[in-house]
């Protein structure tokens, strides 16, 4: 065979190949999201709104929808998740922890709360097991709490402590104050032997609320900051009084000038 | 045989096998004896009995070496075949078809009654049977003396594998739930020059494999138990290129080039359902695994080697080659592919976007050699040496394969819980062969 042939063949081999090759395009099956089949009929407001007396037992197909908005991982909530909708907020009572694992803040969560008890927990309204309304068993968790994929942290509406009464359909939300600081300064958030922290946040006129911090917490050696600025929390009330519980420290901006200096 | 040009062929077999499997006591490691029972049951379930390996052996003591325990069985399997071929050749084309039928019929003969599944243990389990057929046929098209075509294609029905076919034979005649015959589809066609000097060869073929099952074992965090998740209504597709070609510079002296270039994938969306071992709860029904463009792993789909061989006087022989492997995948996990395994996962973290993309490993090249000499003596012995190296550059740091692991974080959320497990190449690598006939 002649040097010719074999160049010809080599070339033609070698075009079929390249040819061949260029038809092949990898394209690799998306799983898609997971998506409940559970649907909304009531806000989180309206169900509140149901609640008229201490507690009372849902036996009807409730499920409200909301975005979680606590976060266990610091130790500041516990066994306890906090989800928000357009029209308000409320807790959930579960019996398990390391919460922020499966409904990080941001998640939406589905509660279908037929059979649940919705109550007070001190002044918080919340959804549990019977009329204590203690914490949902881990093994029927899944009855009661879905989710949906996607969701965004809620971007919390902005509060003045200026006349800040009668605000209990806020309860259980996730709120800002801005142009607030610490009372005094020269403490943590916690220090030893205390059961719940309080620490008082003021703005430069004296209006004032409470920040309650349990002493679980990971940060409770942080030293409270000096400065002024915002800070986001859950609302809580206790003893009827307004309080406010962050999920870090890194929901309390205070880096600005404070009021003695303005 | 029936003319020169018209040939038949046909044939019988029959095969029949039967293996024990079963665990044996090796080493105490220290320890005075073992209790025959499943800690796992003790743990997690009620009842009397349902811990022992063995009910009619309560609190079996285990103490001699080699002696049996935890789990013994018999795999039989029948297989009887008809085939026959018929060829046809004439001046310008040759024909071919062949058939076959067959009938296998397999079962499980447990050994030991195992207190979990009391009644369905020991004994024969249910005898599986499943009838088979193939047909191929081709055609080879001579052009000249040194020029041919040809096509080939074929049908044909598969039995699964008796291993696939039981959730957990260690301890049951538990039989998977739909498990069927596999089918192949298969085409080629290629073109071959023969002349005194050169050879070469180009097929391209295309295959499909439809309704493949496995079982696959391992352990499940949020169930806290070993698992056996058995994955049925597997497609595979099969197709790509081969090209070779030997060229004899010189009597004795050859060089050589092969190739091939594939694309091997899954074509389907499979099921998975996934048996809790020590009970016969079902966890994941019938979810589907989105597998469905993900790639065949442990062959690199490119691969080129060429090289020489000398075939010299005196019996001498020398050779050496450079191989190239590319387009090599790591094992896809089918569980990670399905929507509740990643239910809480992070839907935005780079982990779970890689859940819809196959890594490929980095390509690689090695170079192999080898020597050898034959020695006749008396004209009737002959003795014969030979010394192949391989990886010469000693390259090991070549993954040559790997899976994502099948077990995951018990919350379905931590994706980087359980990595991702390579294997490397060894590194250089010889062999002498001496060997003597007479």
């Amino acid at each position: 065979m002649k040097m010719k042939n074999i160049i010809k063949i080599t070339i033609i081999f070698a075009s079929v190949f390249i040819l061949l090759s260029g038809c092949v395009k990898e394209k690799f099956d998306v799983t898609p999201e997971y998506v409940t089949d559970w649907e909304a009929n009531t806000t989180i407001k309206d169900l509140k709104e149901l609640l008229d007396g201490d507690f009372f037992k849902i036996d009807t197909n409730i499920v409200i929808k909301g975005v979680v908005v606590s976060n266990d991982e610091y130790g500041n909530f516990y066994k306890e998740l906090f989800i928000q909708d357009e029209t308000g907020g409320i807790g959930i009572e579960l019996d398990a922890s390391d919460l922020f694992v499966k409904y990080p803040v941001g998640r939406t969560v589905y509660v279908n709360c037929n059979g649940l008890y919705l109550g007070y927990d001190y002044d918080v309204p919340k959804l549990g097991v019977g009329s204590d309304i203690e914490r949902i068993y881990r093994a029927k968790l899944e009855d009661y709490l879905d989710i949906s994929t996607g969701g965004t942290p809620i971007e919390p509406a902005v509060y003045s402590l200026d006349n800040f009464t009668a605000a209990d359909s806020l309860i259980g939300s996730f709120i800002k104050f801005e142009n607030v600081e610490f009372q005094s300064t020269d403490t943590t958030y916690v220090y030893e032997g205390e059961l719940y922290a309080e620490r008082t946040i003021v703005d430069c006129s004296g209006n004032s609320i409470v920040l309650s911090t349990s002493s679980y917490v990971t940060f409770g050696e942080v030293e409270l900051p000096k400065g002024n600025g915002s800070i986001k929390a859950v609302l809580s009330k206790f003893n009827d009084e307004y309080q406010l519980r962050i999920n870090s420290p890194e929901d309390v901006d205070f880096t600005g000038a404070n009021c003695s200096k303005k | 045989m029936i003319n020169d040009d018209f040939k038949l062929t046909a044939g019988i077999q029959h095969r029949y096998y039967k293996a024990r499997h079963y665990k044996t006591l090796e080493d105490l490691l220290g320890g005075d004896f073992v209790v025959d029972i499943d800690k796992y049951a003790s743990r997690d379930l009620a009842g009397e009995g349902v811990d022992f390996n063995d009910i009619r052996h309560p609190n079996h003591i285990v103490e001699e070496i080699g002696e049996v325990f935890g789990n013994d069985y018999y795999a039989t399997v029948n297989y009887s075949e008809l085939w026959a071929q018929a060829s046809y050749n004439l001046n310008k084309f040759d024909f071919y078809l062949t058939g076959n039928g067959s009938y296998t019929n397999f079962w499980r003969t447990g050994n030991m009654q195992n207190g979990k599944f009391p009644d369905n243990s020991i004994g024969d389990s249910e005898k599986l049977a499943y009838t088979n057929f193939g047909v191929k046929l081709g055609s080879t098209y001579k052009l000249s003396g040194m020029h041919f075509l040809h096509a080939d294609a074929a049908y044909l029905t598969k039995a699964p594998d008796f291993r696939n076919a039981f959730v957990s034979p260690r301890t049951r005649n538990q039989v998977v739930d739909g498990i069927s015959n596999e089918t192949i589809i298969s085409a080629q066609a290629g073109y071959v020059l023969q002349s005194s000097k050169l050879k070469a060869t180009v097929d391209v073929f295309y295959t499909e494999f439809k309704d493949q099952a496995e079982v696959r074992s391992f352990y499940f965090d949020g169930y806290n138990s070993f698992v056996n998740m058995v994955m049925s209504g597997i497609n595979k597709t099969h197709q790509g290129i081969e090209i070779g070609a030997e060229y004899t510079i010189l009597p004795g002296l050859s060089v050589y080039g092969v190739g091939n270039l594939g694309y091997y994938r899954w074509s389907s969306r499979p099921l998975v359902n996934i048996y809790v071992d020590n009970s016969a709860t079902i966890e994941f029904q019938n979810e589907t695994v989105y597998a469905d463009g993900f790639l065949v792993a442990g062959t690199p789909q490119t691969a080129f080697s060429t090289g020489f061989k000398y075939f010299a006087p005196k019996y001498w022989r020398i050779g050496a080659s450079v191989n190239y492997m590319d387009d090599r995948y790591l094992a896809f996990s089918a569980l990670t592919r399905t929507i509740h395994a990643v239910k809480f996962a992070d839907h935005s973290s780079d982990e779970y976007l890689n859940l819809h993309d196959q890594e490929k490993l980095a390509n690689s090249y090695t170079i192999d050699a080898f020597i050898g000499k034959s020695f006749r003596f008396d004209y009737k012995y002959n003795l014969n040496i030979s010394l192949n190296v391989s990886n010469i550059l000693n390259n090991t740091d070549v993954i040559t394969g790997g899976y994502e692991q099948a077990r995951i974080d018990s919350n379905f959320s931590n994706l980087e819980k359980f990595p991702p497990k390579f294997y490397y190449a060894s590194g250089l690598q010889y062999y002498l062969n001496v060997s003597f006939r007479f």
